[in-house]
């Protein structure tokens, strides 16, 4: 264990070094207004003070359950670059295989160099972010402060971690035995997208928020069990032979 | 060339890197022919070959990053693929490994850390001091030279105190007072130390300088394997320089030649090369010039050097 959160810390440091992870986060607190322009627009439509108060309370709720999820995934996608695949790119990952450490370790530490940040960063922009809403842009309209519910709560701080780390091993398992990682970013691209709109599109067929607590654990467990089936078919030979020689 | 008591060699108590009769395959094309090959304690063993010749593929059989596809390489009597083997074994391999954005001194705790070294602060610090960059320990390695980098990374590779160490091309790039620090560290690891190297490398006049043991392969075979004196011996006296007042006419180096294992090699401004072979007596050649009233001014002996033993095996197994 002591020698994946060497590989991780190692990583993430490197992580925090680089300008371009200030940028994502830019980037992340600029899609927040999609938000804004969403709610102003539809508030406006409402009279009924109660309306105002259910719609806004629904409102909170669900970038309580989503934004911390969208925002780590997002960020997922750009730290995994310096995980793997700048490390297999420079032939670093050739000198890191020839420790003595295992392939699953190094698998299990680059993992975690991608998650544990994602999710730090993805969590402080998500709080930051509610509560701007929240105070900024609810509150004038309900004169109160909303929190999330309860089961939002639980979702952000255990199951989006158990659900992105269960995503980032798969995707760092791809990155690691293919010839152009670069491919694999594509599935958080691609996980990004269904989360972004996925969300409105089950709004609109009635579906509770609340539901997202078992698509997650149960998102969650599948990536698990390939993970499992995965780390039997890991060699550093596949990695060797998948970086540029 | 390889030596029978050395091709027939087993695993031996005194091997540190044991490659017996190892083949590999990647996909259909066959990158190494049953290599045998023993490094012992003490040893400073130079692995030679072309580019493409099966180095590399070898070098990572032994770091446990590739699999043989039949045969047994062990580190230390163990398997190479218990990944707690490579505790004991220091490498520097083609590319440094060294991460760009973290300093000298974060590269090597973080190295440090893998290895379990204890106290690894302490180590680190006597280690940068030892190849020269203490004062650089807390600049970034991207700013580094070629050289420095170079140095950082046999500093990783000794940092953990290892029995052994496999180095490919640890002075490539380095300049050449870089290049006698590195050596003169290398044999001070070894007859100090009591380390032993296994040292890939291009650079046959390095090879000639510090090994004792030398194998050559090429095209995934070992063509020679042995001690580098014998080889030396065994291939003869290599040249021999002939100084004369006038040029030595046609017919006499005609009659020379019949000589067995002698050639000539070049002629130029009253200076003969002869190459010839380890039986030849030169007092034969002198006896022939002499003979045919060929005056000599001076006669001297060239060794024959592991780049001409190189070219000759290289060559010898391009046309078969």
């Amino acid at each position: 264990m002591n020698k994946i959160w060497v590989i991780a810390r190692k990583d993430i440091s490197e992580t925090f070094r680089s300008r371009s992870t200030w940028f994502i986060i830019l980037i992340m607190i600029i899609l927040a207004f999609t938000y804004i322009s969403g709610y102003e627009s539809h508030i406006k439509t409402l009279t009924n003070q109660q309306d105002v108060n259910a719609y806004s309370g629904g409102f909170l709720n669900s970038l309580a359950y989503v934004l911390p999820i969208m925002y780590s995934i997002f960020i997922c996608s750009a730290f995994a670059n310096y995980a793997v695949i700048v490390d297999k790119a420079k032939r670093n990952i050739e000198n890191l295989m020839a420790t003595p450490v295992s392939i699953k370790q190094i698998w299990l530490g680059k993992s975690l160099a991608v998650t544990i940040p994602s999710i730090m960063v993805g969590y402080i922009v998500a709080i930051l972010v509610y509560l701007a809403m929240a105070i900024i842009l609810v509150m004038p309209k309900t004169h109160a402060f909303i929190f999330p519910s309860i089961l939002a709560i639980v979702s952000a701080l255990i199951i989006v971690p158990t659900l992105i780390f269960s995503i980032v091993c798969i995707v760092t398992y791809i990155q690691l035995i293919i010839t152009n990682p670069r491919i694999a970013s594509f599935v958080f691209s691609g996980i990004f997208i269904i989360l972004l709109f996925g969300v409105n599109a089950l709004g609109g067929f009635g579906i509770s928020l609340n539901y997202f607590v078992w698509i997650y654990l149960g998102i969650a467990g599948i990536c698990a069990a390939i993970s499992y089936f995965l780390s039997f078919s890991l060699t550093k030979e596949k990695v060797l032979l998948s970086s540029k020689m | 060339m390889m030596h029978d008591q050395e091709k027939s060699k087993g695993n031996n108590l005194n091997d540190i890197i044991s490659v017996e009769h190892i083949n590999k395959e990647l996909g259909k094309r066959q990158i190494l022919k049953d290599v045998t090959l023993a490094v012992q304690k003490g040893d400073i063993f130079g692995y030679l070959g072309p580019n493409g010749a099966g180095k590399t593929t070898t070098i990572r059989i032994m770091l446990g990053l590739m699999t043989a596809s039949s045969g047994k390489v062990t580190l230390l009597g163990q398997d190479v693929q218990i990944d707690k083997v490579r505790q004991k074994i220091g490498f520097v391999l083609e590319a440094d490994g060294l991460y760009d954005n973290l300093t000298a001194y974060d590269n090597l705790m973080f190295y440090a850390k893998l290895y379990d070294i204890p106290k690894p602060t302490q180590i680190v610090d006597k280690i940068l001091k030892q190849v020269g960059l203490a004062d650089r320990a807390r600049d970034k390695v991207s700013t580094f030279s070629k050289g420095m980098r170079q140095r950082l990374a046999l500093a990783r590779a000794i940092a953990p105190d290892p029995e052994a160490l496999i180095l490919d091309e640890p002075t490539a790039g380095v300049d050449p007072t870089g290049q006698i620090e590195i050596r003169q560290l290398m044999l001070d690891m070894v007859n100090k130390e009591g380390k032993t190297i296994l040292l890939s490398s291009h650079n046959l006049d390095e090879v000639q300088r510090i090994c004792n043991r030398i194998a050559l392969i090429h095209k995934g075979q070992i063509r020679l394997y042995g001690g580098l004196e014998q080889f030396k011996r065994e291939m003869g006296q290599g040249g021999l320089i002939i100084e004369t007042p006038e040029p030595v006419r046609a017919e006499t180096l005609t009659e020379l030649q019949k000589l067995s294992d002698v050639s000539v090699r070049e002629q130029k401004d009253g200076v003969l090369i002869l190459n010839v072979g380890k039986n030849v007596e030169v007092s034969d050649i002198i006896m022939l010039f002499a003979s045919r009233g060929v005056k000599i001014e001076q006669v001297k002996k060239q060794e024959a050097s592991l780049e001409e033993m190189y070219t000759a095996i290289v060559k010898e197994s391009e046309e078969k």
